[in-house]
């Protein structure tokens, strides 16, 4: 029985340099990589592999590391936990600046 | 503390410069990350959930002040200007960029730190009681031993390639403050009958999947043999670990399969071999070790001070702060202050660089210049005047570090969890954060002592849940996030593992669960007993039937 619903993916990675989190996307015949996954390419499963192989070469060419693939639905969000707190950062506050500083009440 | 000689500067320089030609060659593509990430790791550089992780060494939670401003430095520097300090004693730093990290390094040795074997199937940074040669019930300070050991297991050409990391921790004192029984080897230091010092000597404790409390192999161990001792029992297991499953590869497995008297057998006549050689140090190379850490130059106070005493009458939220984040001191008229990294709704051990800069100024004021690193994920001055105790409280007040709830159910432990590690499968920190608040509110709650909430999100249990009173273990159920709850643990010396109580619960339902159970704790107590005790006393039945009802 055919699939009623096809499955797509994005090809992630970190940037050699700075390890930011980022995703294929196809400039100019090549690969490119952005940090917003809504501009990600998107690939059907039978074009995963290529992606794959894609993503490879731009860890020979020393601009990303660990490369795989992420199952994605609707407009680029990725399933799963993980995947979607990859993509948007902690969920929690990080950076000197957000944290709060601030001395709860305990008073008796 | 102990300072870095010729032979120590020399070698940290050495791996600074040898890991910046690693990054150049890296970023050259002269190396490709299958031959980078070994050496990135040996350098405690990770690669996380969003970025690179870099993990530094702070030998058994002892800091200078001139330490943290670099702490503090680097992370305005060179992150997003804050730091997590861990449950290992140590910082890790989560947005470091690599072309920076030989940087960072250098900053690093600049003040007699690094990064070295804080990854890796190697010895890793020895811990010990935070509250380390000012502990009123201290028979000897573990600080000495942990310097010595430091030294021993760094580089150590043998133990480079264990069949898995391995973590020492040391106490000196009658309280266990440094969960001695979780570690791959763990010492107690004891006198003997003679008035002797040495160690009762614990192996193959652990958490992960397989927590395991540490058997004592050794009742004493004369302290001029502990290098050859250590050096036998990392032989036996270098030799017999397994190396085939890295889910079978600490101590621990290896003593369990063994048994503790032919594990015991197998060190002994290791050792039989090579004690009284040179594996040892003479007494007065460990004599000269003591020195770095004499007692600072106490005043001679009168253990009352009746400034101190007015002040906390006066002021009772400083009374409330005294009441649960001061414990005496061994000298007169000095106290040891904790400094909770764990305010309400906050992120536990967290530290903006603005914080760590604080805490290093009033170290140097308050505390001869040094802080030190709990294992609970906060910081301690340990030397400080009862009669500067206002001030100080006045200052760390201002900067949100004044939170009274040391060893209290808000004081949580929590890994990183999914916010930012790889190998996660839930969330810690919005936990540990929603019930910081929840129990915040409850105010009966800011009573209860040694109320341990720990929290990990995954079964690698750097949040300790096996250990808390009450543990916390996030898992992943069908891409939800789900929490199945333990309660009796214990990291102290009446450690034990915390048994499951039943089915996990969803993230909306753990508060509530959590505060269903202290409820159960505070209808059931008996006096002023520690949830552990009314714990063991009642046992797990009746906080079930509580938790899930009797159907």
């Amino acid at each position: 029985m055919a699939d009623s619903q096809e499955t797509y993916y994005v090809i992630t990675a970190n940037r050699l340099v700075e390890g930011d989190v980022v995703y294929m996307a196809e400039k100019d015949g090549g690969a490119t990589w952005v940090t917003d996954i809504a501009n990600a390419d998107t690939f059907p499963t039978e074009e995963r592999g290529g992606a794959i192989i894609q993503a490879e070469g731009c860890v020979q060419s020393n601009v990303v590391i660990g490369p795989y693939a992420v199952e994605i639905t609707g407009k680029n969000a990725p399933l799963g936990t993980k995947e979607k707190i990859r993509s948007e950062g902690p969920t929690v506050p990080h950076g000197g600046h957000a944290m709060p500083s601030v001395n709860p009440d305990y008073s008796i | 503390m102990y300072r870095y000689d010729e032979f120590d500067h020399a070698f940290v320089a050495q791996r600074v410069a040898q890991f910046q030609n690693q990054v150049d060659r890296r970023l050259d593509g002269e190396l490709t990350e299958d031959e980078f990430k070994p050496l990135r790791l040996m350098n405690g550089l990770y690669l996380q959930l969003h970025a690179y992780m870099l993990r530094v060494a702070i030998p058994y939670g002892v800091l200078s002040s001139a330490q943290m401003r670099q702490l503090a430095h680097i992370a305005r520097t060179y992150d997003k200007d804050y730091g997590h300090f861990t449950t290992r004693q140590n910082i890790q730093y989560n947005w470091p960029k690599l072309k920076d990290v030989p940087a960072i390094l250098h900053d690093l040795a600049d003040v007699e730190m690094h990064a070295i074997q804080t990854s890796g199937n190697c010895i890793r940074n020895v811990t010990a009681d935070p509250y380390a040669g000012v502990a009123a019930d201290e028979v000897d300070d573990p600080r000495v031993y942990a310097e010595i050991l430091r030294q021993w297991s760094t580089l150590h050409p043998e133990f480079a390639f264990l069949p898995r990391k391995f973590k020492f921790a040391l106490s000196g004192a009658v309280e266990d403050r440094a969960a001695v029984k979780l570690h791959d080897i763990g010492l107690y230091i004891r006198r003997n009958e003679a008035g002797e010092v040495g160690f009762e000597v614990l192996v193959g404790g652990g958490q992960g999947r397989t927590p395991i409390i540490a058997k004592t192999i050794c009742d004493f161990l004369p302290k001029q043999h502990l290098l050859s001792y250590m050096e036998a029992i990392m032989r036996v297991y270098n030799e017999h670990g397994r190396r085939d499953n890295k889910y079978k590869a600490r101590i621990k497995i290896l003593l369990n399969a063994t048994g503790v008297d032919e594990f015991r057998h197998q060190v002994e006549a290791q050792w039989e071999q090579i004690k009284d050689r040179d594996y040892d140090l003479p007494e007065s190379e460990m004599q000269r070790i003591q020195t770095y850490f004499a007692p600072p130059d106490y005043d001679v106070l009168d253990a009352t001070q009746k400034s101190f005493e007015l002040q906390k009458f006066e002021d009772p939220v400083f009374g409330t702060w005294v009441k649960n984040n001061v414990v005496g001191h061994k000298r007169p008229g000095y106290a040891v202050a904790n400094i909770s990294l764990k305010p309400v709704g906050g992120i536990p051990g967290d530290a903006t660089s603005e914080q760590m800069d604080v805490v290093a100024d009033l170290a140097d004021r308050y505390s001869f210049g040094e802080i030190r690193v709990t294992h609970r994920q906060n910081l301690v001055l340990p030397d400080v005047k009862l009669t500067d105790l206002f001030a100080l409280f006045e200052e760390l007040h201002q900067y949100g570090l004044s939170t009274p709830n040391h060893g209290r159910a808000t004081d949580i432990i929590a890994c990183p969890g999914l916010d930012y590690c790889s190998l996660a499968n839930a969330r810690a920190i919005p936990v540990a954060q929603r019930l910081s608040e929840r129990l915040h509110e409850i105010r009966a709650v800011h009573d209860l002592r040694d109320m341990h909430l720990n929290i990990s999100g995954c079964i690698n249990a750097c949040g300790h849940h096996h250990v808390g009173a009450i543990g916390i273990l996030g898992v992943d159920r069908r891409g939800e996030e789900f929490y199945q709850i333990t309660l009796g643990g214990s990291a102290f010396e009446d450690a034990s593992i915390g048994d499951i109580i039943g089915p996990a619960f969803a993230s909306d339902d753990v508060v509530e669960a959590v505060e269903n159970i202290i409820r159960t704790y505070v209808n059931n107590r008996e006096g002023e007993e520690r949830f552990i005790d009314t714990y063991r006393r009642v046992g797990l039945k009746l906080f079930k039937e509580k938790l899930y009802g009797t159907d």
